[in-house]
């Protein structure tokens, strides 16, 4: 039962949103609410603590059609003048996907699909690998919205948990297609992560649109860690993304499983992530694409005992599930579930 | 912290002078190398900026070798900051990374897929006579070249057996480093999925692995990062040797571990005294700037905090102060600490990063 002080900010917030409260800006990027957002979700139960971060201090409320739950946070601020909320959903908010709600003196936001409450994390669950969305592309008859709806809809009548979305989501990174691309996602009922690949890297549109390149989740007892591989041209070890990397693998050695997910995997990559992520601390699972193929023999990581698991582009109509439990992680035969109207390509971008 | 920060910014009480060289721009297709003015903050901008990366000063400081785009692949570049000039070496190969100068500036190495990609070579540029070179014989997979500054260490290595050193080869080794000079790189090799990582002396006819003369189960672990000392009397590495990575010196008192944490410690930069160390450590969680006293192992912090990160030290020619990039404003941006890390100051403000400093040397 909500209690006075909440239905009132409910009413003012049915109100706000009545009278047209956008989600993110006008040009479709991050406006108030950075953290979480559709590519950038939290997955949560009843009562757990979630983070969230914002431009500055504001009301948070978890909302969708049943209702809006106020979110009580505690503040911190955080470099580059950013500010980070510790919420803690209400014990009572039901089981469903969520808005995150956000309002301050200046602005208000309201990110879609930003938080999936369950009802419990289970044990044993099913991964939708889906990579190489490349909207905006023409290189098949069939147009590219079309294609990757149907691989959305194969992912929305799956019985899996989440979606990892490994990169090259844009033909080129331009703003329009990272638009068109969000058209298509927030068709999707699952939480879906989303990692940039080498055909986004148009200067700062992804940051602009999903936000950090590197992050971490749990799911259960299970650890998750994005990242972009970056461009092999240039050596990722100058920025900050190393010490990020290092900082989440840490926080994630007590998974049952460690399992990363990123557009590429390429043993040219910077050598100092290969440390990290092969290595000193090794994740026990790396998903990828970029390679619009299955894995060959020549595929694989060579520093030690990761498993790769390499996922066909979803512009040629593929996606793959993978099922979790306390065996492992066990990739499931390659699904076609789009037409073409053409041959897939077989190209490695 | 941050009050420190405030304080050497009211007053101007770092103080440093000299020319800092690192890369800034949006992203990285527009990074370029860029130089800065410690004590005015202005701003210079030198490379081609395409992909500029990894600045490196000439011993004399006339001269930076950079990493930045060419045609097809990456090229290493030089450019002379006071007669404009900037010229791109004519390679071989397509892809070129991570110049660093000879003691005597004639001469750049650098890794290069060369011609058994993706099986790494070192590639020896003669800046006299415009000539590049595979170093290191045939062997390949061998990547981050550094020069030895002298062969004093190499001298140390050697068996009192002539009769073995003859056998490891360790005499023509010698030869041919007093005669054409010698560098150290990372090999790596093994076979799926036991690759390694060992430190290799190479010159232009041998590769030999370092660390099996003196620790002969080194090749279980993986070393990365090797830099020589000044004088070349001492090496600096890292290795996970001990579970976690650490870093170790060798030196005329063996093989030490310099950091011995249980987090994370990487990239050795010498100071030039050739005491102490500075280099990034997760040991406060962030990554953070440290300095470590060889010949104590006692560690100091110059730059940690809970909430952002510190890194890519670079010691001032005078060894007083320490360059770095830190995000604690955003995008990340380049700071000035003294060598304890009671002051601080934010040495660039724009919107875009500034990354991998390097002071420019003092010859007078």
């Amino acid at each position: 039962m909500m209690h006075y002080k909440s239905l009132v900010f409910s009413l003012a917030l049915g109100c706000a949103l009545c009278q047209g409260a956008d989600a993110r800006n006008p040009d479709g990027t991050l406006g108030l609410i950075r953290t979480p957002n559709n590519g950038l979700p939290v997955i949560i139960t009843a009562g757990d603590v979630f983070e969230a971060t914002v431009t500055s201090e504001a009301t948070l409320a978890l909302v969708n059609d049943n209702g809006a739950w106020p979110l009580e946070a505690e503040w911190k601020s955080l470099p580059g003048g950013l500010q980070q909320a510790r919420c803690q959903a209400p014990d009572d908010v039901p089981p469903g996907e969520y808005a995150l709600y956000a309002t301050s003196s200046e602005h208000e936001d309201n990110n879609r699909r930003a938080v999936f409450v369950f009802e419990t994390i289970p044990e044993e669950y099913l991964i939708a690998h889906v990579t190489d969305t490349h909207i905006g592309t023409t290189r098949h008859p069939r147009e590219d919205m079309a294609i990757i709806a149907d691989v959305i809809e194969a992912v929305n009548t799956s019985e899996a948990a989440f979606a990892l979305i490994t990169g090259d989501l844009t033909e080129n990174g331009a703003e329009a297609q990272f638009l068109r691309f969000m058209e298509v996602l927030d068709t999707c009922r699952l939480p879906t992560f989303v990692v940039p690949g080498n055909h986004d890297r148009m200067p700062g549109n992804y940051e602009r649109f999903f936000g950090p390149h590197t992050y971490r989740f749990w799911f259960g007892a299970d650890g998750y860690l994005g990242f972009d591989t970056k461009d092999f041209l240039i050596a990722d070890s100058m920025t900050p993304q190393d010490g990020r990397l290092h900082y989440y693998r840490r926080q994630l050695r007590p998974a049952r499983w460690s399992v990363g997910f990123t557009h590429r995997y390429d043993v040219t990559m910077g050598m100092r992530a290969q440390l990290i992520l092969f290595v000193d601390d090794p994740l026990d699972y790396l998903m990828y694409g970029h390679y619009h193929r299955e894995a060959g023999d020549q595929d694989g990581i060579p520093w030690g005992r990761t498993t790769a698991i390499m996922t066909p582009a979803a512009i040629n109509g593929q996606l793959r599930f993978i099922e979790v439990d306390s065996q492992g992680i066990r990739p499931l035969e390659t699904v076609t579930a789009a037409s073409l109207q053409a041959a897939p390509d077989h190209v490695d971008d | 912290m941050s009050s420190l920060l405030v304080i050497a910014l009211a007053c101007g009480i770092v103080g440093q002078t000299g020319t800092i060289a690192y890369i800034a721009g949006e992203s990285q297709e527009s990074y370029r190398l860029t130089l800065i003015d410690a004590a005015t903050g202005e701003t210079t901008p030198v490379g081609q900026g395409d992909r500029d990366a990894y600045p490196r000063w000439s011993p004399d400081g006339t001269h930076i070798a950079y990493q930045s785009k060419q045609p097809e692949g990456t090229g290493i570049r030089v450019a002379c900051p006071d007669s404009g000039e900037d010229k791109a070496l004519a390679h071989q190969f397509s892809w070129n990374y991570e110049p660093r100068w000879s003691p005597d500036g004639r001469k750049l190495a650098y890794s290069s897929d060369g011609d058994m990609a993706p099986l790494q070579a070192i590639l020896v540029y003669d800046l006299d006579t415009d000539t590049e070179t595979i170093w290191g014989g045939t062997h390949r997979g061998l990547i981050r070249p550094v020069w030895l500054p002298t062969t004093d260490l190499m001298k140390a290595l050697d068996p009192d057996d002539q009769a073995a050193a003859e056998a490891l080869g360790l005499m023509e080794l010698s030869a041919e480093a007093e005669e054409r000079g010698v560098l150290l790189a990372v090999g790596v090799g093994g076979a799926p999925p036991n690759m390694a990582a060992d430190i290799y002396i190479v010159t232009p006819t041998l590769a030999v692995p370092l660390l099996p003369f003196l620790m002969p189960d080194s090749y279980r672990y993986v070393e990365w990062c090797v830099e020589p000392d000044n004088d070349g009397r001492q090496i600096a590495y890292e290795s996970n040797d001990g579970g976690d990575r650490e870093l170790f010196v060798l030196g005329r008192r063996g093989i030490t571990n310099v950091s011995n944490h249980p987090a994370a410690d990487w990239n050795p930069v010498w100071a030039p005294d050739n005491n102490w160390i500075a280099f990034e450590s997760f040991r406060q969680g962030r990554r953070g700037i440290y300095r470590v006293l060889i010949s104590t192992a006692n560690v100091f912090p110059v730059a940690v905090d809970a909430y952002y990160d510190c890194w890519a030290p670079d010691w001032s020619p005078d060894g007083e102060h320490l360059v770095f990039v830190s995000d604690r404003t955003g995008a990340p941006q380049l700071f000035i600490a003294d060598k304890e890390g009671k002051t601080q100051q934010q040495l660039t403000k724009d919107a875009f990063p500034a990354l991998a400093p390097t002071w420019r040397p003092d010859t007078n």
